[in-house]
């Protein structure tokens, strides 16, 4: 069931109790104040007739010596032809005996109406399935022992009730049929905002991230929207941030599979000839070379993987290094490289020492110094500088080679990128160098920037920022 | 037989593409540049063409594009093996897609199948005194038509498709008898001799030690 549902049910029932016992007790009280009305009334009504009654028989008595018990009814008689029309019954009883009644149905027993002289008795009582009300006392001053009773039909009082009841009810059920229209109208109005978050979050759940509420209100659903639109954009930018890591690593993998593939094909291809073919001397011999080369870059792939892998689980050391034996410690790998070019290293340290793991930062500076070497022609120069900005320390390595053009520098960081892949791949590169470059700097909370230009060459600038 | 152009980057597999195609008797074309790649086509108008489509300078698959006009049979050659891929490669027309890393053999018999099919392939084959007419199913030996069998006969179009390369026997079986085919290694052996001694190929048809038979060709 529905909120609105609910909430409208509910009000329903409160209204409808509320009225209820209300106008319940309104009509009680009506009916309370005709009965002791209609009571008064017949007080008066059976006092006057009693009164003259007595007078009657009083007086007739005096011709009498004693009162003849045939002829009382004969002086009641008027009285009872005369409240009949008005449907007042009266009767007389005479020692406990009946002895002249105007009323058509059973008279009550005297025993039922216990009073004494001098009181009256006064009861509603249902006879016959009518209700009357009753009236008695004794005549006074008289010797003999004569009760008066005054019967009086109250079918109208009765009726008077039934339709006030009748009136009220059929005046609730109006109002409810209204107060219900009213009602939905408002809870519809009011829960709107309700079925627009609920809708929104449905399109959410369903993939449509870009879905939002945006209800201007100042209650707690405009409140609940905010932070629901909040959610929202948490939920987009996460979703956008997870689908471009997925992107990566399908790229990283597609390239990985032809990364290897190739020279799986090449050692398969090669090997499948030497076995089957009938080839000359010479073909042999550049078929085995390009199993080895290829083997080999196999190799050098699979290292270089391992070292991208190892590096996310590996604890690293930090410890405070000085960049002139880093720098040392790469020329020294990079020993028959530099001197087959000739590379002429101008190094100029302000800031002698960073804070890192002294073969990852080697690592760093030989994947640097490699590319810039390869890039370079005979007799280049490679400027290193490091200095203070602020707390950070930036260290700059720079090239005289050939640059590249800015798309080129877009694509750099991507893993398996090659500028030139003829020339790298005859080197054994997998492509992977800047890969690890900017890994080992994320661990190191630093910076990489990339700068270069055509003809001028190209600067590296790994910024160490003190976090 | 048929001029193919290898269009890959890799020379390790383009070398290798060229040198087992020169084997069987093709004349192998390379080129490593997607860029240049049209203007080769236009130059040598080749007979089928293999292409890579990780290649630098334009992807295989935009090169596709622009080889359509030439209608020349294309067999993509490639280390992308995903379905989309495989579906884009043959929807832009090409005739086959191969994953690397590639048996020789396959690439072979896919390229013979494509030219066949396109009628591209050469009908006759001749040497010395042996003329071998692929499309009419007959041999000749010095101007004498020679009897073949069925057998005999696909078994002779085999080793001429796959000449100076040696054949194991259970590949033989399988590309002339079919995979279900349940007979022994014997039954090679029992048609060499008879294709040697009918066609006077005791010299040419090799027995490869450990391996199979090479049809032995130098051209």
């Amino acid at each position: 069931m529905k909120f609105w549902q609910k909430a409208f049910i509910c009000v329903i029932v409160c209204f409808l109790i509320g009225f209820d016992i209300t106008s319940y007790m309104i009509v009680r009280k009506n009916y309370e104040m005709s009965k002791a009305n209609e009571i008064a009334t017949a007080d008066n009504e059976h006092y006057t007739i009693r009164k003259s009654l007595t007078e009657r028989i009083l007086s007739a008595s005096q011709y009498y010596t004693s009162l003849n018990p045939d002829n009382v009814p004969q002086y009641i008689e008027p009285y009872a032809m005369y409240y009949q029309t008005q449907k007042i019954y009266i009767a007389l009883y005479q020692n406990n005996v009946p002895v002249y009644t105007s009323f058509t149905g059973d008279l009550p027993q005297l025993s039922d109406m216990p009073f004494v002289f001098g009181e009256k008795y006064v009861q509603f009582r249902n006879m016959d399935g009518k209700q009357y009300l009753l009236i008695a006392s004794y005549l006074d001053n008289l010797e003999s022992d004569f009760v008066f009773v005054y019967i009086k039909d109250e079918e109208n009082l009765v009726k008077h009730w039934q339709n006030s009841a009748n009136y009220a009810i059929k005046i609730g059920a109006a109002v409810s049929v209204v107060l219900s229209v009213i009602l939905i109208l408002m809870l519809l109005g009011l829960t709107r905002p309700i079925s627009i978050l609920n809708k929104a979050a449905g399109e959410i759940a369903k993939g449509n991230y870009q879905k939002r509420v945006t209800i201007k209100s100042r209650d707690e659903f405009g409140e609940f929207s905010r932070i629901f639109d909040n959610m929202a954009d948490n939920i987009e930018t996460h979703i956008e941030k997870l689908s471009h890591i997925t992107e990566e690593k399908q790229r990283f993998i597609d390239n990985l599979s032809h990364e290897m593939r190739t020279p799986v094909a090449a050692v398969l291809g090669y090997g499948e000839l030497l076995k089957n073919a009938d080839i000359g001397q010479e073909e042999r011999l550049m078929a085995i070379d390009y199993i080895i080369n290829q083997s080999l870059r196999l190799q050098n792939l699979s290292a270089k993987l391992l070292q991208l892998s190892s590096m996310k689980e590996d604890v690293i050391k930090m410890e405070a290094v000085y960049i002139g034996s880093i720098i040392e410690r790469a020329q020294n790998t990079l020993y028959r490289l530099i001197k087959e070019k000739n590379i002429v290293f101008e190094i100029n340290l302000k800031a002698e020492m960073v804070i890192g793991d002294i073969d990852l930062l080697e690592s760093l500076f030989q994947n640097f110094f490699e590319n810039a070497i390869r890039a370079l022609s005979q007799n280049g120069k490679i400027k290193i500088c490091s200095e203070y900005a602020g707390d950070d320390i930036i260290v700059t390595i720079e090239d005289n080679g050939p640059g590249m053009p800015q798309s080129e520098l877009q694509k750099i960081f991507e893993p398996f990128y090659r500028i030139d892949k003829a020339r790298t791949r005859t080197h054994g590169g997998a492509g992977l160098g800047l890969s690890i470059c900017r890994q080992i700097c994320d661990i190191h909370n630093a910076e990489l920037v990339i700068t270069s230009e055509p003809e001028k060459g190209t600067q590296i600038q790994i910024n160490f920022t003190t976090l | 037989m048929a001029a193919i152009m290898v269009i890959e980057d890799e020379p390790a597999i383009s070398d290798l593409l060229a040198l087992n195609l020169k084997l069987v008797g093709h004349t192998a074309f390379c080129c490593g540049d997607g860029s240049e790649a049209v203007e080769l086509i236009k130059n040598i108008n080749p007979d089928l063409i293999l292409l890579d489509i990780m290649i630098p300078g334009k992807d295989g698959f935009e090169l596709m594009k622009e080889i359509n006009p030439f209608d020349i049979p294309v067999i993509f050659l490639t280390a992308k093996e995903s379905i989309d891929d495989k579906v884009t490669g043959l929807r832009l027309g090409a005739e086959d897609y191969i994953v690397k890393p590639f048996a020789t053999i396959e690439v072979l018999t896919r390229i013979d199948t494509v030219l066949k099919r396109c009628k591209k392939s050469g009908i006759i084959f001749r040497f010395d005194n042996l003329e071998v007419r692929l499309e009419e199913r007959t041999v000749y030996l010095n101007g004498g038509l020679v009897e073949l069998t069925t057998k005999e006969f696909e078994l002779l179009e085999v080793l001429i498709r796959n000449k100076n390369i040696a054949l194991s026997r259970n590949k033989l079986l399988e590309l002339i008898w079919g995979f279900d085919y349940t007979g022994e290694t014997r039954t090679v052996d029992v048609h060499i001799q008879k294709l040697r001694s009918k066609l006077e190929l005791e010299d040419k048809i090799k027995t490869v030690y450990k391996v199979g038979y090479r049809l032995e060709v130098h051209q």
